[in-house]
């Protein structure tokens, strides 16, 4: 099993298209950088809060720009396509390419080439989550200032630097364990298709599926089994953490994981590899 | 070191492979063969364990591919349809990583087998940088490469020029009489079977229609034999109503004289034609004897030799006939 994690993580460094995900999110930062220091729409913002509060410093921070780069394009499109990219073509291009083929000759057993390709494909959804918080946080350390984090949710909130941290860790920890979720379909989708790009339409669909239904009034009742709910991380920005919210959401995700896992493993093992 | 048994295979209710008996022993060249659509690769994916049976058996080396994969592939070394690889790794990159798989080799090993091919200059450049003929060389490559006991082979020579399929047929034949690997080829290539298998198995909508030794499937009874005769015409009254000669004029085996244009009627037209019989070899004197009698001159008697290639196509033609 080890061996083939260390082939499987091999592969993935080696190719192209793992890189953009890491290469969008860099271009992503860079962007909330460049609207934060020369945008008008922070500053409109800074002259707003200054009618009514005293404002000492600058909220466009470090902890600002690493929540701003969890907004809703991030956490419901970008990342989900990225994780999707991944694990959409950890079985499925293989399949095509014939490769699937060439690796299932020899004396390894299924459950353990999808195993690994399943761990390496988590590994990479939780370091570019992960990575893109650190990332944006060091950024902002660098080219803009350190500080307590100014957030809107159901009011104005400002954490304390150390707080500010502890629940980016958090939610950048949720919003990871949601992209393995997604992830974890998409792996569960290209199990029994020959081409990638069906995984990627499938999982990216369930989302954006999600994210309608959760909106519409009628399916209210369907809310808790849905996955984008759990996703809205500005509850986490607010004086006190719900934590129980927080636990509830992570174990939601690792149960969307686990029937995506469970179900990949069950066709994979039965699959006929014709192609 | 190859055994199946009832080995049937239903795509969606149709039979791709039924009730396959195959029996290859150790040191064994052999060659699979049939036409497309036969089945012959549903069969290798499942001797492979790329494909499980609907019922029957397979076993490698005695142990079941079903139940018991990662032992029975351990010491199989195998190349199924067009080879596949990463096409942003090196070769050697490739090679490393199927042997990894396979419990690992050292760097030797890899050098030796893409000498062996031919591919050792091109060791570190991209797969993606490869002409198919490559691949298919890198393809053998990674077959040997964990010093298999057994190589199963899907159209090893496919894409290769003729220097590489004589290369590789004469690889095959290294391999089975210096390092006693046992060779399971499937090729459309009959002459290429012959020329390096032992033994074969035809399959024919998905049945095994022949099984055994090269030579003993080739021989028969009775003999093809070729007279050149004045009065084709003539002869063929003249042998026709003997029940122990059995006329096949013009010749199912002559090649150039199944040209363009010419049929048994112009065959026959022709002064000097030939005229293909099957009779008992020792009865052979005995139709000249006939033919000489009725005034009929016999300029040549050739016998023909029966090829692996007339064998296939009268096995799957009777076959056809048959249903």
């Amino acid at each position: 099993m080890l061996i083939e994690l260390r082939l499987e993580l091999m592969k993935l460094l080696r190719k192209p298209r793992t890189y953009l995900g890491p290469a969008g999110m860099v271009l992503l930062i860079a962007l909330g950088l460049v609207a934060m220091k020369f945008g008008n729409e922070f500053q409109y913002m800074y002259e707003r809060l200054a009618r009514d509060f005293i404002i000492s410093g600058s909220f466009v921070n470090a902890a600002f720009l690493a929540r701003f780069m969890l907004l809703e394009f991030v956490v419901f499109m970008f990342l989900p396509l990225s994780a999707c990219l991944v694990f959409g073509d950890l079985i499925a291009s293989e399949a095509a390419d014939g490769t699937l083929r060439a690796l299932l000759c020899r004396p390894v057993t299924r459950t353990s080439v999808a195993v690994s390709k399943y761990i390496v494909g988590a590994l990479y959804v939780f370091a570019l989550t992960l990575g893109t918080g650190v990332a944006a946080y060091l950024v902002g350390t660098t080219f803009l200032s350190r500080g307590s984090l100014l957030t809107f949710y159901e009011g104005i909130w400002i954490l304390p630097e150390r707080t500010a941290i502890v629940r980016l860790a958090l939610t950048y920890g949720l919003v990871a364990f949601g992209m393995l979720a997604v992830g974890s379909m998409a792996f569960a989708i290209s199990t029994f298709l020959s081409n990638s790009n069906g995984a990627v339409a499938g999982a990216m669909g369930v989302v954006i599926i999600s994210g309608i239904v959760e909106q519409i009034e009628y399916f209210a009742r369907l809310r808790p089994y849905l996955l984008t709910p759990y996703l809205e991380v500005e509850r986490y920005f607010t004086g006190t953490l719900d934590l129980h919210m927080l636990i509830k959401s992570v174990l939601v995700m690792l149960a969307y994981s686990a029937v995506g896992l469970i179900v990949g493993l069950a066709i994979f093992r039965r699959r006929d590899v014709l192609s | 070191m190859i055994e199946t048994t009832e080995l049937t295979k239903d795509f969606r209710g149709r039979r791709a492979v039924d009730g396959l008996n195959l029996n290859v022993r150790e040191g064994d060249v052999y060659g699979f063969l049939g036409p497309n659509g036969a089945g012959k690769s549903t069969t290798i994916r499942m001797l492979t364990g790329l494909v499980s049976p609907t019922k029957g058996t397979a076993r490698l080396m005695g142990i079941d591919v079903v139940n018991r994969s990662v032992d029975a592939l351990r010491e199989v070394g195998a190349l199924v349809e067009t080879p596949a690889f990463y096409k942003y790794l090196t070769a050697r990159q490739n090679l490393r990583l199927f042997s990894t798989l396979s419990g690992g080799c050292p760097e030797k090993r890899i050098d030796d087998v893409l000498d062996t091919v031919g591919l050792l200059d091109r060791a570190n450049d991209k797969v993606k940088t490869f002409s198919h003929g490559m691949c298919q060389r890198l393809g053998i490559a990674q077959a040997l490469l964990p010093n298999p006991k057994l190589v199963i082979l899907d159209e090893p020579t496919s894409g290769l020029d003729p220097q590489g399929m004589r290369d590789v047929r004469e690889l095959i034949l290294r391999l089975a009489a210096e390092e006693k690997v046992t060779v399971f080829l499937s090729s459309h290539l009959l002459n290429e079977v012959e020329q390096v298998c032992t033994r074969v198995g035809i399959i024919n909508q998905g049945k095994l229609i022949a099984e055994g030794a090269v030579e003993e499937l080739l021989r028969r009874d009775f003999d093809v034999v070729e007279f050149i005769v004045d009065d084709a015409g003539k002869a063929l009254e003249v042998l026709r109503p003997l029940d122990w000669v059995e006329v096949l004029s013009p010749s199912p085996l002559e090649g150039e004289g199944r040209g363009e244009g010419e049929n048994p009627q112009s065959a026959i037209r022709n002064p000097q034609s030939k005229i293909a019989v099957r009779v008992a070899g020792d009865l052979i004197g005995e139709v000249n004897r006939i033919l000489v009698t009725a005034g009929i001159e016999v300029s040549g008697i050739a016998p023909k030799t029966l090829r692996l290639e007339d064998l296939f196509l009268e096995l799957v033609e009777e076959g056809e006939h048959a249903d």
